[in-house]
């Protein structure tokens, strides 16, 4: 029997812009809500509904978790979906009398956003409750991971840094879903000895870890991270299986690549009539993605041929063969090594079903599906893992990542390796304050937590990701500058015992995130209680 | 060897020289290439070099494989960040802060970052005397120790520094050097070097074959691809050679 850990991850970065009527990075939630998440969860209560056999794990990250349960924002996803809607309604009309051939699609998209918006609607704007109710049934478990997502290897001189990601991670899951988390998502598997004590005294159970800390480990492994792995702490590890993944994951030969399936880029929002696509699109002029796409991948060529959804589904399917047969051939192999039910931890970011790879959530559901029917496969979770039996491979582990290298370069190199000196600094003087500002209640004690805030926000590893990958950098730098600026405001209005009340006021507002936040926290003599 | 597209348009590798001037021809019509009629066999190959050499040059460059979307979390924004508007709150970052300090960082197995900053006495007093920076790094291996210096500009703030594998630990000092005489101005914390089991018990291997064989079935694609990463790679090499010594 091979058993499947299928772990997805679902995280953004918390971008809330309420001072814009709309404001473009916000859309990250939004085409991730219309085309992931609400697809993912309708996708899991039918597979639920049928009796199917599934099981998988989810981690939702505070930030994520917080803005999908932000009313405001849930607002502006609603106006989100109405302008697509809006748009739909005329891409049918329009599709009637050009571009023929893509009419079809366009009133698959139309429906797809109806759908969509209804069951947004029907939970009250807030998925997680459906999210909530699968956990309950035990189809899903759910887990958190750091704050802000930061990359907690480059933090680890700054145990309070570490303490109140950890800490703050944890309290918004239980604050959300009402229960602890036992998994706790590396975020970027990013591992460092030492870290996996911080997190067995906080409650948790289990992380994941990079693929390649089993064959260098400082231990010899005799599972070969087929089985879950045992840390220092005693907090067990699961090892991503890079084979079985890069299936998937690969940018050169992964499934998603295949030629059949949706185009992401091919998108009406840029080759449309400025006219035309004006209200759907970011001022001025600016041409985005509307999510109106017509074209197949195709090929290395900029001919697209016309998207065929039953073409993509035949290859859907072969792809689900593909994966599955994959998996036993290899479960074959690791058994005549002498490993009886082989554990493949299977960790994926969850926006890449649906939103980066069109076909995904049907895959997903076809995986689900197949591998449940067939005596081959079970699909289980690492806490069941844990609790079905006790066999691990007792193992020290070097700091490492599922970043390019295996380690830090990607979060620290000569894109943003500048960040750090202003981060930790600012980790060093919020220390500081605690010291000099202990338990203080009222105006100062929010002063003071909202300076908390502004350091966890800066320390996300989407702000060096996005400085590395050279994409939104601009937005990213200027996230950061916001961040650590506003937390000096406070540093320097208290080294003058003072208190910016107005400012503190618009600065609540603004990143309305971790109400129960506690500077505290970044108090070194507190580390150990 | 090129890439080509197999049916399901999954990239695959193949010896242009083994193909026909027929699938030449198509394959050059698929990429674009113009006045294909009028190329004899050497000229289209010459086209299909260069193209996938184009290509390649491209698919180094993080961000522009448009298959990247699937690894990259969030949708690229970048060709209209200068549309990205004012952000409320922000401030100016200091360019220096006030304290003389040295940090170092582990980057990967190889490499470790070093940033420090010099209070602005402490530049003035170097800067006067017509005085020297160095950082003094120390690396401690299997209980010997190593030491060496890098000499550095007042106006340097960062450094990155090799560092070895192996059972011990690295730290960094600033030191100056005014008039022969030496002084620390700071000192970083010790990171500790990445170490492994196999890279210390190479002898063990020759008796580990289906160990090994389990290993790779974790980190390798089904087209052979190591995971990337460089301890890996030497373990693998050394099960390789011993492998072969057999």
């Amino acid at each position: 029997m091979n058993r499947i850990n299928l772990i997805l991850h679902a995280h953004l970065p918390y971008v809330r812009h309420l001072e814009y009527p709309k404001f473009l990075e916000e859309n990250w939630l939004f085409e991730s809500l219309n085309e992931s998440y609400i697809p993912g969860l309708r996708m899991l209560e039918k597979l639920d509904r049928e009796g199917v056999g599934y099981r998988l794990s989810i981690c939702f990250s505070p930030t994520l978790i917080t803005m999908l349960t932000d009313e405001a924002l849930q607002q502006r996803f609603v106006d989100y979906m109405n302008l697509r809607i809006e748009l739909g309604e005329k891409e049918v009309v329009r599709t009637k009398h050009e571009d023929c051939e893509c009419h079809d699609m366009a009133i698959r998209y139309l429906e797809e956003a109806k759908a969509n918006l209804d069951m947004f609607e029907s939970y009250g704007r807030n998925i997680l409750t459906g999210y909530k109710a699968l956990a309950d049934k035990d189809r899903i478990e759910l887990i958190t991971t750091a704050a802000t997502h930061a990359y907690l290897p480059l933090y680890k001189d700054y145990p309070t840094a570490i303490k109140a990601q950890v800490v703050m991670g944890l309290r918004t899951h239980k604050r959300v879903f009402g229960q602890n988390a036992s998994g706790f998502w590396l975020p970027e598997c990013g591992y460092y000895p030492g870290l996996d004590q911080v997190l067995s005294e906080n409650g948790v159970s289990w992380c994941q870890l990079a693929s390649h800390s089993v064959i260098t480990s400082l231990d010899k492994s005799i599972y070969g991270g087929y089985k879950p792995v045992r840390l220092p702490s005693g907090l067990i590890g699961f090892p991503r299986d890079w084979s079985v993944t890069s299936l998937v994951w690969s940018s050169v030969s992964g499934y998603p690549c295949d030629g059949d399936y949706r185009d992401f880029y091919r998108d009406i929002g840029y080759y449309m009539p400025l006219d035309y696509v004006r209200p759907y699109i970011h001022e001025p002029d600016v041409r985005v993605f509307t999510g109106y796409k017509y074209h197949a991948i195709t090929g290395r060529t900029e001919e697209k041929r016309f998207y065929s959804p039953e073409k993509a589904q035949e290859k859907v399917r072969l792809h689900v063969e593909n994966f599955l047969y994959s998996i036993k051939r290899k479960g074959i192999m690791i058994e005549t090594l002498g490993i009886e039910d082989p554990v493949f931890n299977l960790c994926f970011d969850a926006e890449l079903f649906g939103h980066r790879w069109y076909e995904g959530i049907s895959f997903l559901e076809g995986v689900l599906r197949e591998g449940s029917a067939s005596s081959d496969f079970q699909f289980t979770t690492p806490t069941s893992v844990i609790l079905s039996d006790g066999v691990c491979d007792k193992l020290r582990v070097n700091e490492s990542s599922w970043g390019a290298g295996g380690y830090s370069d990607t979060w620290l190199d000569g894109s943003n390796a500048w960040i750090y000196r202003h981060i930790r600094k600012a980790i060093d003087r919020m220390q500081e304050l605690t010291h000099r500002f202990p338990d203080q209640g009222s105006l100062k004690g929010r002063f003071l937590n909202q300076a908390s805030r502004e350091v966890l926000l800066s320390m996300a590893s989407d702000w060096p990701c996005i400085m590395h990958d050279r994409t939104s950098v601009t937005y990213a730098e200027k996230r950061l500058r916001n961040h650590l600026g506003s937390f000096n405001v406070v540093y320097s209005s208290m080294c003058r015992n003072t208190v910016n009340t107005e400012w503190l006021i618009n600065a609540e507002r603004r990143n309305q995130i971790f109400p129960d936040m506690d500077y505290n926290l970044f108090d070194p003599d507190k580390i150990d209680d | 060897m090129m890439k080509t597209h197999n049916k399901g348009d999954a990239m695959i590798l193949v010896n242009i020289d083994s193909l026909s001037m027929s699938e030449l021809r198509n394959i050059a019509q698929q990429e674009g290439i113009l006045n294909i009629d009028k190329m004899d066999r050497e000229e289209i190959i010459s086209e299909l070099r260069d193209k996938y050499a184009d290509d390649d040059d491209e698919q180094n460059e993080i961000g522009s494989d448009s298959n990247m979307r699937y690894l990259s979390g969030i949708t690229d924004y970048r060709e209209i960040d200068e549309y990205v508007p004012e952000l409320p709150g922000v401030e100016e970052l200091p360019e220096v802060y006030p304290d003389t300090e040295i940090h170092l960082m582990l980057r990967s197995s190889s490499w470790a970052y070093c940033y420090w900053q010099l209070s602005q006495l402490e530049s003035d007093r170097i800067a006067d005397a017509c005085g020297s920076l160095f950082l003094a790094v120390r690396i401690v291996r299997y209980g010997a120790e190593e030491y060496y210096d890098i000499p550095v500009s007042l106006s340097d703030n960062e450094w990155n520094i090799g560092i070895p594998y192996g059972d011990g630990s690295a730290s960094v000092s600033l030191i100056s050097e005014v008039d022969g005489e030496r002084k620390i101005l700071a000192s970083s914390g010790a990171i500790a070097l990445i170490e492994s089991y196999w890279l210390e018990h190479r002898c063990e291997m020759k008796e580990s074959d289906s160990l090994y064989r389990l290993y790779l079935s974790l980190i390798t694609t089904r087209e052979g691809q190591l995971v990337e990463n460089p301890v890996v790679q030497d373990i693998v090499e050394s099960f390789r050679e011993e492998d072969a010594d057999l």
